[in-house]
């Protein structure tokens, strides 16, 4: 075998290898976006790896010590939500947030992270702020 | 005239420049005219300085408090500092086109004058290209997001700088990588002259070489900043999070690594040509794809701009620079393909390939774990996001035997590598990493990555030493500082080949760096005054608390004391501060910096009985991180301080020799 043929096997299987675990990874470690009321209709408690969007409920932000406790809304359902993330320094009520982790018992979803959803972090503050 | 009418004018006499330079430029490369390449290039100075005007301007409305500009009420306010002031022209969207244009024209103005005497075959084409992509964004900067739109009424104050972006790292960080991202257009642009010309010969990489070094640089160390401005301002205890932007600056860079190292081949063996000039036309289509990623809302990330219709027009030209790129090179296929093969799979051009092969397959697994939920979304209609986990196994195992290569690599000889001399070679580094990880077994570490990433930093550091060892015994002067003459010679004597392996020297700390998160500690809870807590060997106490106000922000500030074995070694006062202008709360992390671990503190909150909600990280060997970003920084500039390839007469002689003594 040429050299050149033996590189090129190497390579496929150095390929064929990273397609296997591209695979395999993106399965374990991909999370499904939902809304508070699709994931209330669908009631699986055992579901993790979910994030939910929604709108923070405002007056709803309690502070128990490191756990932070919110609803989120989609202007239909509303979704408790308790975490102990650090918080974004964006978080506030009213303003367009991710919650990712799972629902522990029905209607109470248990995140592990809290995102401020974007797309204009920078930008929609300010949109906000500026009358 | 208003001011926001002039700079618009500006803009458009700035894009009519481009567009004339781009149809001269064509013409004389057509006619083989001297006169419209002269006209050309004078276009495209023209253009330059236009924009450069356009950019001063906007500069001096900021300085101005002109809130009659959109731009300035919304990035800069009364209070905003002189720096931050400035920093605001690349804080939106508008104003950091327009310096990615400024900073596009100024390398295409220099390489059309640099190359003019240099490669005249090929400066009128790629003086063209240049001035097509020059045209393309401004053209977005006069019709589609003008910086210079007024507003009205005009608001008494502006509404300020985000905090978050109100940090040294942020000042200089998008800076770097704009200049690396821009830099790349000299070489695509000289690549693809060469493919439209048919001169396929050397001449359009060992021109453009250094720019590509230099931008690749840029790109390096405004990736690393980016990395040290997220660690100390996001206040999350990491500096990397695969973000879909940062995903997007490290697209670029890992093409552009490929490049880096392939072209050598190209240069001692004169094989990959086609490959090559895919690499660099890849990297600069990547470098406009992470601008596009960036402003088209197009993926949720913490540093999008507002969704805008600017997003929507970059992906037509991408589209067009990648099937007219793409297709030259197909064109060209024949004549380019090379007539040489690999002659061993132990040889120095064997090793380059694998490190291409993984540079490139990490590229395209960054590219589809950002893209995935884009296509998820487009053909189910699920929303769905890639998390850290999968970058992290799939990169991983990837970068590892990456960094293992450089170790190897260097050892390998060109055509066929000597399994004696290797063996002598690398005797030493692979029983020094064997026994580091024996040591970690030993230890109990239970991360495989940390293991394997410790061993393989100790293997491929010694190696390297081992290289400038042999070098400079080799050089060895009279005593009593001959070993360090003869390393100075050695070094100094070729600059690339040295400097290349400090910025491997850079890469391997980094590496270590990135070990350490494996032995991460995290604390988080409620602390009342006087309480206390330890993590790892360190005793935290919660002395006070101190609140006070600022003309800009409200500070709360945990007064926190560090002991470890008793003493006391530091005061952190990590802070939660509201900013007025932007009605937004901020942390300002307490970090405590030593080579061996970083101790940093987050306050999350303060209640009215001062009681803190406090999160810690003990992260270890982060500082490493930073500390081989510098070594990168090094080894490009004992690169960058070698002659050019021109005046390299003896290389060129060698070279030469070489090319007879070998029958192709």
């Amino acid at each position: 075998m040429s050299p050149t043929a033996r590189f090129s096997l190497a390579a496929g299987v150095v390929i064929v290898a990273i397609a296997g675990l591209i695979v395999w990874s993106l399965q374990s470690s991909t999370a499904y976006y939902k809304t508070p009321t699709e994931l209330m209709s669908g009631a699986q408690p055992a579901e993790q790896n979910v994030r939910v969007a929604g709108r923070v409920v405002d007056g709803s932000i309690v502070n128990e010590g490191a756990t932070t406790r919110f609803a989120l809304t989609d202007g239909v359902t509303a979704l408790t939500v308790t975490t102990q993330d650090v918080l974004p320094d964006t978080f506030a009520a009213d303003i367009e947030t991710v919650a990712e982790g799972g629902l522990t018992e029905p209607g109470l979803f248990t995140a592990s992270t809290v995102l401020v959803k974007c797309p204009s972090k920078f930008e929609a503050e300010l949109a906000a702020g500026t009358p | 005239m208003d001011l926001g009418a002039f700079g618009r004018a500006i803009l458009l006499a700035a894009f009519f420049c481009a567009a004339v330079s781009l149809v001269f430029s064509t013409a004389s490369a057509r006619r083989r005219d001297e006169r419209l390449a002269v006209s050309g290039r004078r276009a495209l100075y023209s253009a330059v300085i236009l924009v450069t005007a356009a950019s001063l301007l906007m500069v001096a409305a900021l300085f101005a408090r002109d809130f009659s500009l959109g731009y300035v009420a919304r990035y800069s306010s009364r209070s905003t500092t002189p720096v931050y002031t400035l920093t605001a022209l690349w804080a939106g969207m508008e104003g950091s086109l327009l310096f990615w244009t400024l900073l596009t024209c100024i390398y295409a103005a220099t390489a059309a004058a640099v190359q003019r005497k240099r490669r005249p075959e090929l400066t009128p084409i790629a003086t063209a290209v240049l001035s097509c992509i020059v045209a393309f964004f401004l053209g977005l900067l006069a019709f589609a997001a003008n910086p210079f739109a007024t507003v009205s009424p005009i608001p008494p104050d502006g509404s300020g700088l985000n905090p978050l972006l109100q940090s040294p790292f942020m000042a200089i960080h998008p800076v770097l990588l704009y200049l690396g991202f821009t830099g790349f257009a000299v070489p695509f642009a000289f690549a693809f002259a060469s493919l439209v010309t048919g001169r396929l010969d050397v001449g359009w990489f060992t021109s453009t070489r250094r720019w590509t070094v230099v931008a690749w640089s840029f790109l390096t160390i405004g990736i690393i900043l980016g990395g040290a401005w997220a660690y100390m301002e996001l206040g999350w205890g990491g500096y990397w999070a695969w973000d879909p932007v940062e995903n997007a600056s490290l697209l670029p860079w890992l093409t552009g690594t490929a490049f880096l190292h392939s072209v050598m081949i190209q240069e001692r063996r004169q094989m990959l040509k086609v490959w090559n000039v895919a690499l660099i036309l890849g990297t600069y289509c990547l470098a406009i794809f992470g601008t596009f990623l960036t402003r088209s809302g197009l993926l949720s990330s913490v540093h999008t701009f507002s969704e805008s219709p600017i997003g929507k027009m970059f992906l037509p030209f991408l589209a067009v620079m990648l099937v007219v790129a793409f297709g030259l090179l197909g064109y060209r296929y024949e004549k380019l393909r090379s007539h040489r093969h690999l002659e061993s799979m132990f040889s120095r051009e064997a090793m380059f390939l694998f490190n291409n092969l993984l540079l490139v397959t990490i590229a395209f697994t960054v590219l589809w774990g950002t893209l995935y939920p884009v296509f998820v979304e487009a053909l189910s209609g699920d929303k769905i996001s890639v998390g850290p986990p999968f970058f992290n196994t799939v990169v991983g195992p990837m970068a590892l035997a990456l960094v293992g290569l450089a170790g190897i690599g260097p050892l390998v000889a060109w055509r066929r590598g000597s399994g004696r001399s290797l063996k002598r070679q690398i005797a030493v580094p692979a029983i020094s990493g064997a026994f580091t990880i024996v040591v970690l077994a030993l230890l109990q570490v239970r991360s495989a990555g940390a293991m394997f990433g410790l061993g393989l930093t100790v293997f491929v550091a010694t190696a390297t030493l081992g290289e400038f060892a042999r070098g400079a015994a080799a050089h060895r002067g009279a005593r009593p500082f001959g070993l360090l003459k003869g390393l100075v010679t050695v070094v100094g004597g070729n600059r690339r080949r040295y400097g290349g392996y400090i910025v491997h020297l850079g890469v391997v700390l980094i590496c270590l760096g990135i070990s350490g998160t494996a032995f991460r500690l995290t604390w988080s809870g409620v602390l009342a005054p006087g309480d206390t807590f330890s993590l790892g060997s360190y005793d935290i106490g919660y002395e006070s608390a101190r609140t006070f106000e600022t003309d800009e922000k409200q500070v709360k500030m945990a007064v926190m004391s560090v002991g470890r074995d008793g003493k006391k070694v530091a005061e952190l006062t990590p802070q939660r501060n509201l900013h007025f202008a932007q009605n937004q709360p901020q942390s300002e992390i307490g970090l405590r910096t030593t080579l061996s671990e970083d101790l940093y503190l987050v306050l999350t909150q303060m209640d009215a009985q001062n009681r803190v909600t406090l999160r810690a990280w003990l992260n270890p060997l982060v500082a490493w991180i930073w500390i081989g970003g510098a070594f990168m920084a090094l080894g490009m500039l004992v690169i960058l301080s070698g002659r050019p390839p021109e005046q390299r007469r003896v290389s060129s002689k060698v070279r030469e020799a070489e090319r007879v003594a070998i029958p192709a």
